[in-house]
């Protein structure tokens, strides 16, 4: 643990309170991870290489976000979830289940999940800007990306409508 | 006269060809087929489960473990957590392979899992290593039953299998020369 760096922190927020934040992403983001990573083993359909490139990456940043979420924890002096069991009742966002493989609706489900996300570290900048320069640049990063997935997926279902529209006007 | 012979030869290849082909897809399928696939794609998805767990517990470890060596030991987490991931997603190719279907999501690896879980609550680097080198053991011997139960049924996925338990054996080996050394 940073003594210092919490000491810093401590002066101006409540870092348990930081740190339940910052626990309750870092399951939020291993939940998204496994979302991503069963979503481009099962989708079906057309554009289904674009999308599982798409879920893919993602994934691996949401694993990349969830080692600097558990990094920050412990610079805190917090402890990190124990148990993916907990991230059930940490998470913001849950967990959607993939139970219709369909692109449109793995994509549709992930970009609800990446709007979840963005609102959550939207929260997350704002309880830290001026407070905690550390935290607060993390979270900062981190929303940057979710708000490019967000995009990243929206653009694959929109080029898939365009095909889709398409395809039943040569019909 | 010699164009009839080539023309003979030619056909002759060919149907030299299409009874290797036939012969060898009719033995391969046969001896899938043999396999109890349910049963089968039960003990991937179980190996699927434990290989996310162990990608969390090594991630955990990598970052939790205090003590002496803890960079070693964080490094060597680290990395063991990646090859975990890696494991699971050439089982859950061969789930897909089988018309199986995978642990839709987290709490079912608490209802498929062989091995399951050890909490990392204490984070001392012997505890910890201790730890993983019993996960290790314990899915080692798991594999080894599936590898049993296809029984060479499967040339492609018996080679996966034998380079899963190939990796848990390093990882074995590791991290008891790790706790060797911490001696």
């Amino acid at each position: 643990m940073a003594k210092k760096g919490k000491e810093i922190v401590s002066a101006t927020l409540d870092v348990k309170k930081l740190i339940d934040f910052l626990n309750q992403a870092l399951s939020d983001e291993w939940l998204a991870y496994y979302q991503y990573w069963i979503g481009a083993k099962v989708v079906e359909g057309p554009m289904r290489n674009d999308a599982i490139a798409e879920l893919t990456q993602h994934a691996g940043d949401e694993l990349r976000h969830a080692e600097m979420i558990a990094t920050r924890i412990l610079q805190l002096g917090g402890t990190p979830v124990l148990e993916p069991k907990k991230w059930y009742t940490l998470t913001n966002c849950g967990y959607a289940v993939p139970s219709d493989f369909s692109i449109k609706k793995i994509l549709k489900q992930n970009i609800e999940g990446e709007q979840c996300a963005i609102d959550v570290y939207n929260k997350l900048v704002e309880f830290t800007h001026n407070k905690d320069f550390v935290t607060y640049q993390l979270v900062q990063t981190i929303l940057a990306d979710e708000v490019e997935h967000e995009e990243d997926l929206q653009n694959v279902l929109d080029d898939l409508i365009i095909l889709e529209g398409s395809l039943k006007c040569k019909k | 006269m010699q164009k009839m012979n080539l023309r003979w030869i030619f056909i002759g290849a060919i149907l030299l060809l299409v009874t290797i082909g036939g012969s060898f897809y009719y033995i391969t399928k046969r001896r899938l087929s043999s396999v109890d696939k349910s049963k089968l794609v039960q003990m991937l998805n179980q190996a699927v489960a434990d290989e996310w767990f162990s990608h969390y517990q090594y991630f955990l470890a990598s970052k939790v473990v205090k003590g002496s060596m803890q960079r070693d030991a964080s490094d060597l987490f680290a990395k063991f957590s990646l090859e975990e991931f890696e494991n699971s997603s050439k089982l859950a190719d061969k789930v897909i392979l089988f018309a199986g279907v995978l642990p839709m999501e987290p709490k079912i690896w608490y209802e498929i899992a062989k091995s399951g879980f050890s909490v990392p609550s204490d984070s001392s680097v012997n505890r910890l290593v201790e730890q993983n080198i019993e996960s290790e053991k314990s899915m080692i011997d798991f594999y080894q039953q599936v590898v049993s139960f296809l029984n060479n049924r499967d040339v492609e996925l018996d080679k996966v299998l034998r380079s899963i338990i190939e990796f848990k054996t390093s990882h074995l080996a590791q991290l008891q020369s790790f706790l060797e050394q911490l001696k």
